[in-house]
């Protein structure tokens, strides 16, 4: 049915929500929105504020009409067309799926092997590792022509036996995922081999400490992942930021700007501290299963139910700029960081972004129970709440 | 989305480091002022473009010393989606803050009175000869309000997209990042929900037959714009 704007209601309805509001969020809040870069939470209120908000609407309107071409990411463009694979989306996969079964079961055996040159190449390894007799595979790599795979092959029969079975190579779009996959698999051995050597094998994930030091600010050891997990993190990381590396031909005018982009990559690098960090924290963990929290510096968040055994990515929050972590119940979780980062989980209503007291960043946080929490600036002030982060009030020191 | 070198870049503009103002003009300013003129036109929007770029380099101080708008960018979207937020707020402003009835209201009915209207008292109605008119007006607009605050936000939302700017339903889609046929197919649904709510309300609390809510559905026109501009505000 298609909504009638010539519905009798629609002036009452037009006029209740022509309305403007005064707490409208700042333009880089809106911004944000536009570019659905919010989380979910905070989103939502903005969405609230939205409907109720003329102003903030014409402001978006105004936006979408400056759009550029070609930012696919801005106000993104709603699929056309009512196709049954855009409503149910997994029909494509699952058709695939199907498919492939149905070629593999309707084939013959011999149709399914490997391609021809890769049997000769593979018999052409065997033969140099055993000496075995030449495979009529072989006798037909001698006669094929200068250049094809199966004289490549042959190429290969007289070299000294590989160390390792050869990977065949993927095809060029692969190559990027394949190389990155061998060298994490690299990792992994060359770490378990490491690890047997020193004769301690690790568990495969490392608890948490259970505590790190209230001042200076909190920076416990980076947490200890299997070396997959840790690759992979330190990759999301190094791919998020990297501003000059994006643009090799920066002419030398932008050096001061490359300067300052190398300092906030810098900034990341930190250690992240992790939680749970308060003793609170601990003796909840010791009548409850432990929920520990911890920040990569990749800004990924996640969450332990099992006292760090198995971590789980929490969705919809990225804090790339986080500096400590602090979760006083299993229930409550506070982020702080650069550039007034101010992140706040709870139980059943996700994580927020709070606005901060003062547009600096913050460097540590400390949470007595639900709703109150103390956090302290990088220059040094601090900023008491005992609303959930609502309000903030100064702590004047003596 | 948000981007360090962004971040990066309004940094060293805000402390005043020639060689980043040097690479803003050459990659921001053509899109400032192109983002202007779509917002506000050719005239205005040069006008619009020259007064932010007053403010991103820091003409006015503050305490003797040079304030940058750019000190305002916490890097949480793209540099280029806060200028053009920036734009947009400051364009909105200016249009409800000067001559509110000069400036063509952006994506209302003109016919219908709006935001951008001075909220004065409304006029004194004409003497209805219904005696019930006066209570029904006041039963209906309590009852649409009601409905309204009932609903969800992003219903709340495509709603005001769809009356209050009338916005086609391929631009909500846009807008909200949906397919038009969901779009249409949600709006419908709050519709007969905001209409079924509406009813309940009037027949419930306000004990009206069937007779008098067909009536009182008939007086949505005289209910006064005035009283809904309050809302809002509070």
């Amino acid at each position: 049915m298609r909504p009638d704007r010539d519905d009798p209601l629609a002036p009452a309805i037009r006029r209740t929500l022509q309305g403007s509001r005064t707490d409208c969020p700042e333009a880089e809040t809106i911004a944000a929105y536009a570019e659905r870069s919010l989380v979910d939470a905070e989103r939502r209120d903005v969405e609230v504020h939205l409907s109720t908000c003329a102003r903030c609407r014409e402001t978006l309107l105004l936006m979408s009409r400056a759009e550029e071409k070609g930012t696919a990411t801005f106000f993104q463009k709603a699929p056309k067309g009512g196709s049954p694979l855009y409503r149910w989306p997994w029909l494509a996969g699952a058709a695939a799926a199907g498919l492939a079964i149905v070629v593999w079961l309707a084939l013959p055996p011999s149709a399914v092997r490997a391609p021809e040159s890769d049997r000769v190449a593979q018999v052409a390894r065997e033969v140099g590792r055993e000496q075995a007799p030449v495979e009529p595979e072989q006798s037909a790599a001698n006669k094929a022509p200068a250049g094809s795979d199966e004289a490549q092959a042959k190429e290969r029969s007289t070299l000294p036996p590989p160390a390792a079975p050869a990977v065949r190579a993927p095809p060029p779009q692969d190559r990027r995922a394949f190389v990155e996959e061998k060298r994490l698999a690299d990792a992994d051995r060359k770490e378990e081999r490491r690890l047997d050597e020193a004769g301690e094998r690790r568990a495969p994930v490392q608890k948490m400490p259970a505590a790190v030091p209230e001042a200076p600010p909190p920076v416990a050891p980076l947490p200890v992942e299997p070396t997959r997990a840790r690759v992979a993190a330190e990759t999301a990381a190094a791919q998020a930021p990297p501003a000059a590396e994006q643009k090799p031909d920066a002419s030398a005018r932008d050096t001061a700007s490359a300067k300052l982009m190398s300092r906030a990559r810098q900034n990341r690098e930190y250690p992240i501290a992790s939680g749970p960090t308060a003793d609170a924290h601990a003796r909840a963990a010791s009548a409850i299963p432990a929920v520990t929290w911890r920040v990569w510096a990749s800004g990924i968040v996640e969450r332990s139910a099992d006292g760090g055994a198995t971590w789980t990515r929490e969705p919809g929050v990225d804090a790339p700029a986080a500096r400590a972590i602090y979760a006083p119940s299993r229930d409550v979780c506070w982020i702080v960081g650069d550039r007034g980062l101010l992140l706040r989980f709870e139980t059943g209503r996700g994580w927020i972004r709070l606005s901060p007291p003062a547009q600096v960043g913050f460097i540590a946080v400390e949470a007595t129970d639900t709703p109150r929490a103390t956090i302290t600036a990088a220059d040094g002030r601090r900023f008491t709440t005992t609303d959930g982060g609502q309000t903030w009030k100064q702590i004047l020191e003596k | 989305m948000a981007d360090h070198a962004d971040l990066a870049l309004a940094r060293a503009c805000a402390e005043g480091s020639p060689e980043a103002w040097d690479r803003f003009v050459a990659e921001y300013r053509p899109r400032l002022y192109a983002a202007a003129r779509a917002i506000a036109g050719p005239d205005l929007g040069r006008e619009l473009a020259d007064s932010l770029y007053a403010d991103l380099y820091g003409l006015e101080t503050r305490d003797g010393q040079r304030r940058s708008l750019f000190t305002y960018y916490q890097g949480r979207s793209s540099l280029i989606t806060w200028l053009r937020a920036v734009l947009a707020q400051r364009h909105v402003d200016a249009l409800r803050a000067g001559s509110r009835r000069a400036f063509a209201r952006i994506g209302t009915d003109p016919a219908q009175p709006g935001e951008h209207d001075e909220v004065v008292d409304p006029p004194a109605p004409p003497a209805d000869p219904d005696p019930d008119a006066p209570r029904q007006i006041a039963a209906l607009r309590v009852a649409v309000r009601d409905a309204i605050d009932a609903l969800e936000p992003g219903d709340c939302l495509r709603l005001a997209w769809y009356y209050a700017h009338d916005l086609t339903l391929a631009e909500i889609a846009r807008m909200g990042g949906e397919h038009e046929a969901t779009v249409s197919r949600k709006l419908a649904r709050t519709r007969r929900r905001l209409r079924e709510a509406i009813e309940r309300t009037l027949r419930e609390r306000f004990k009206l037959s069937e007779v008098e809510l067909g009536e009182c559905l008939g007086r949505v026109q005289d209910i006064d714009a005035g009283a809904f501009l309050e809302r809002g505000s509070e």
